[in-house]
């Protein structure tokens, strides 16, 4: 990578391999940002001198569920048993209906974190480009807002999602 | 840093700009998309290693337009710092194109 400053060169630097933290999600870039940063450290110094910052589990499960849910391909996320169980928690009224870290799982350190996601995906795409969308979004989401860095997301697809299928089967008797 | 969907966007607008392509095609089979966050682009596959295009032609012959087709997209993710090689996959042609080759 050349950064000999005597050629203009309009082209922002090359994007540096998944697992790196990437901070600048919604700006332009910039050299200061673009600027490769060491493997192993992340945006934000969570562990300084003047105290340490802790990050719940459930927060990062949280940001990690919305990532992934971001992706198209992603129908719904989750094992069958807790699909279920968020659908019959968003009926009863004053249940816990948001369940965003639904099918989340998560290892959370000092300075590194862990994901394991289940997702459903639809029929008729690839599981490999999805599962990819989903590393990427999932790693740069959660290092860009925690800190964190992120060492492996793995991720189970637990069933696929046919168009024609309905969601909720309706009732066999009326 | 380039963003990945300006990128595959940048590759669908860099394919379409060429004559001869009359749309980007997801293909019929699995569909050939570049997903992200709130979206997708399709008949662009942005993999690690290769790109590809997946185009409906509307002019013939085809030899050029897939040359011009690879070289534009080549020549976007080049500028963008990840140089990688380009497969363009013609996924179909409009009829008309091929009946007015054939009638002139």
């Amino acid at each position: 990578m050349d950064r000999d400053t005597g050629t203009p060169n309009p082209s922002p630097k090359p994007e540096p391999p998944a697992g790196r933290a990437t901070t600048a999600l919604r700006e332009a870039p910039t050299p200061e940002q673009t600027a490769p940063r060491p493997p192993g450290t992340a945006a934000v110094a969570l562990v300084t001198d003047a105290g340490t910052t802790r990050i719940a589990d459930g927060v990062v499960a949280k940001i990690a569920g919305l990532a992934a849910r971001d992706i198209p391909g992603v129908y719904s996320m989750g094992t069958g048993m807790a699909r279920r169980m968020g659908q019959l928690k968003s009926i009863i009224p004053g249940g816990d209906s948001a369940g965003a870290a639904q099918g989340v799982a998560v290892q959370v350190g000092e300075k590194e974190a862990a994901i394991d996601l289940d997702i459903v995906t639809w029929y008729g795409q690839s599981i490999v480009d999805i599962s990819d969308a989903v590393r990427r979004n999932v790693v740069g989401q959660v290092e860009g807002m925690t800190g964190l860095k992120v060492v492996e997301v793995n991720i189970q697809v637990d069933d696929i999602q046919v168009e024609s299928e309905q969601p909720a089967a309706p009732p066999r008797v009326q | 840093m380039v963003r990945r969907e300006d990128l595959a966007h940048a590759a669908a607008d860099a394919a379409l700009s060429v004559p001869g392509v009359a749309r980007l095609s997801p293909g019929p089979g699995v569909e050939v998309s570049t997903q992200y966050a709130g979206g997708k682009v399709l008949g662009v596959r942005l993999g690690e290693e290769r790109a590809e295009v997946h185009i409906v032609a509307d002019r013939m012959p085809l030899p050029p337009v897939t040359d011009q087709v690879a070289a534009a997209v080549a020549g976007v993710l080049a500028a963008a710092g990840e140089p990688k090689p380009v497969t363009v996959v013609v996924a179909d042609i409009e009829m008309a194109a091929v009946d007015r080759r054939v009638r002139s």
